[in-house]
């Protein structure tokens, strides 16, 4: 397929500068994932809560491993750090649900 | 805005509405406008709209399906309580919320009832308001969603139901246990091992099964039908194919809970008749009026109720008669102290076998049937209810056939109570309550 070069040279920079990013950051180190680092907010919170069982588990895993490692003051065998292209935003749908519905609550009682 | 759970039907008397084809009433000083007859339209997909203009202020909109307790799959019974609960909760298009302000807004009340054979979404408002709350109606009936923290998080209402059933309720869905076994015996309630156990996609295959286009019926009160046609051919309803359960049979035998109660309340029924027998219906509607269907004056003695007179002030006993599409129940429910309860079934059973009606007992009981099913017409909430079950049912229209029955009629069903096979079902206190084999 045919594509022009700009969009391919814009995805590709995006990716590499997330990559980068990401990396960086250094949560991967310990065995987490982006959504298991999230501030937690209300929204958040609340979010978490409505995660089915199996997510929660496996979240929680990812979380005492990491907290154990991180008193031990290792990081992870470079083999198991989360990889960008791996982790999955799995509370992403949740928690735009819950801002959804907190905006929808709020815009009514300003009417009312 | 309520979720009313519960239309028992136990003293529900075989009711229809006249379709008045005949003269238009005329308006009086006490009825300037006068309702106008009922109207029904078969849509393409199958939905039947009915709706019947009262020209007066207050509207109500129904959507009813032919999927009641009786369609539940075995080991998942309770889906229909659980439909009732979750009337109220966020939908394909609403939340929660706005489903619950929109309709408060509107000074509306949304409401979910069920019975055996149908389950019916409700709205009413003031005919200002109506237009605003029916998008919410639709949703609710058609656009469930069962999230499964909300189903978590609603269902102490599950456990507040089943603690707030009164004997008299229960004695009638244990009824139902012995004498259909399947089918029909699922009682309205959920079963108490089975509460928190229905997941989303157990409640969301249920509904993408039962609640179709081809098995639904739209009913209006005080709105106009072009309007109510329109509206039904809004609905997103799927048409789909009805997997006919096994006919139900009628079982004779009993049921025995023992609770720490100073009272013991019995059923005993034997067949009725189905809403496919207009004739039987009819009889046994009047035989139910004959015998007594609760006493009709407050605080009064039941003189004109064969079962009152015939238990002398120990108890109190009703007539009970049930009429589902293919099947139904007729026998009495009675309610005494634990030490008068054997005297009172005793007598109440020998009122049954021995029933039958004269002249004068006949024309009470057939001015009796009359007045309440017109007084059924009064009611909006009763009516929309009728308005469905007749069309998802074929229940017959009975005011008009009420004066043709003959007193031959009534006592041929009667009859056939002398010999037919009992079913008891019994709560509270039992000691001196008899057995269905001393009967």
């Amino acid at each position: 397929m045919a594509v022009t070069k700009a969009p391919g040279f814009i995805n590709q920079l995006r990716a590499t500068l997330g990559r980068f990013a990401y990396n960086a950051s250094g949560f991967n180190k310990y065995g987490l994932m982006h959504d298991d680092v999230l501030f937690e907010t209300p929204d958040v919170e609340e979010a978490i809560r409505r995660l089915p069982q199996k997510v929660v588990d496996d979240r929680n895993y990812r979380i005492m491993r990491a907290l154990q490692y991180s008193g031990l003051k290792k990081y992870l065998p470079r083999e198991q750090w989360t990889k960008y292209e791996e982790d999955v935003k799995y509370l992403q749908p949740y928690l735009q649900e819950v801002i959804k519905e907190r905006q929808e609550k709020e815009s009514w009682e300003k009417l009312f | 805005m309520a979720s009313k759970f519960l239309s028992t039907q136990t003293v529900k008397a075989t009711r229809g509405f006249a379709a008045q084809a005949a003269a238009k009433p005329a308006a009086t000083e006490f009825s300037p406008v006068p309702r106008e007859p009922v109207k029904t339209t078969t849509l393409s997909n199958g939905i039947v709209v009915t709706s019947i203009e009262t020209n007066a202020p207050l509207s109500r909109v129904g959507i009813a399906f032919k999927a009641g307790s009786r369609n539940e799959p075995s080991g998942k019974e309770g889906i229909i309580h659980l439909l009732r609960m979750t009337s109220s909760l966020s939908t394909k298009q609403s939340t929660q919320f706005s489903l619950t302000r929109v309709i408060n807004q509107a000074g509306a009340a949304l409401t979910c009832t069920s019975g055996r054979e149908h389950v019916l979404y409700s709205v009413d408002a003031s005919r200002k308001q109506i237009d605003g709350v029916l998008p919410k109606l639709a949703d609710a009936a058609t656009q469930q969603v069962f999230k499964p923290w909300e189903l978590s998080d609603n269902l102490y209402k599950i456990k507040l139901d089943l603690a707030a059933v009164q004997p008299e309720t229960q004695v009638i869905e244990l009824l139902h246990k012995v004498a259909f076994r399947t089918g029909l015996a699922n009682s309205l309630f959920c079963p108490s091992h089975l509460v928190g156990k229905h997941t989303t996609e157990v409640l969301q295959s249920f509904v993408a099964a039962n609640l179709r286009a081809d098995n639904a019926a739209v009913v209006g009160v005080g709105i106009p039908h072009d309007r109510l046609v329109a509206y039904a051919q809004s609905l997103a309803l799927k048409a789909g194919q009805s997997c006919s359960g096994a006919p139900s049979k009628v079982h004779g035998g009993e049921v025995r809970v023992d609770t720490s109660s100073s009272l013991a309340y019995v059923a005993v029924a034997a067949p009725g008749a189905s809403l496919a027998d207009t004739k039987a219906m009819v009889a046994f509607a009047l035989l139910q009026r004959a015998l007594g269907a609760g006493i009709p004056v407050k605080y009064g003695s039941g003189a004109g109720s064969k079962l009152n007179q015939a238990v002398l002030g120990a108890g109190a006993v009703s007539s009970l008669n049930l009429n589902y599409s293919d099947a139904g129940l007729f026998g009495f429910v009675a309610a005494a102290p634990a030490s008068d309860a054997g005297k009172v079934v005793s007598a109440a059973t020998k009122v049954l076998r021995s029933a039958s009606v004269n002249e004068s007992q006949l024309s009470r009981a057939k001015a009796q049937l009359k007045a309440d099913l017109l007084m059924a017409k009064e009611n909006t909430g009763v009516l929309v209810e009728e308005l469905a079950l007749q069309a998802l049912l074929n229940r017959a229209d009975l005011l008009s056939t009420v004066d043709n029955v003959s007193i031959a009629d009534v006592n041929a069903v009667a009859s056939r109570l002398a010999s037919a096979k009992l079913t008891v079902a019994a709560i509270g206190n039992l000691s001196n309550v008899p057995f269905v084999d001393e009967l």
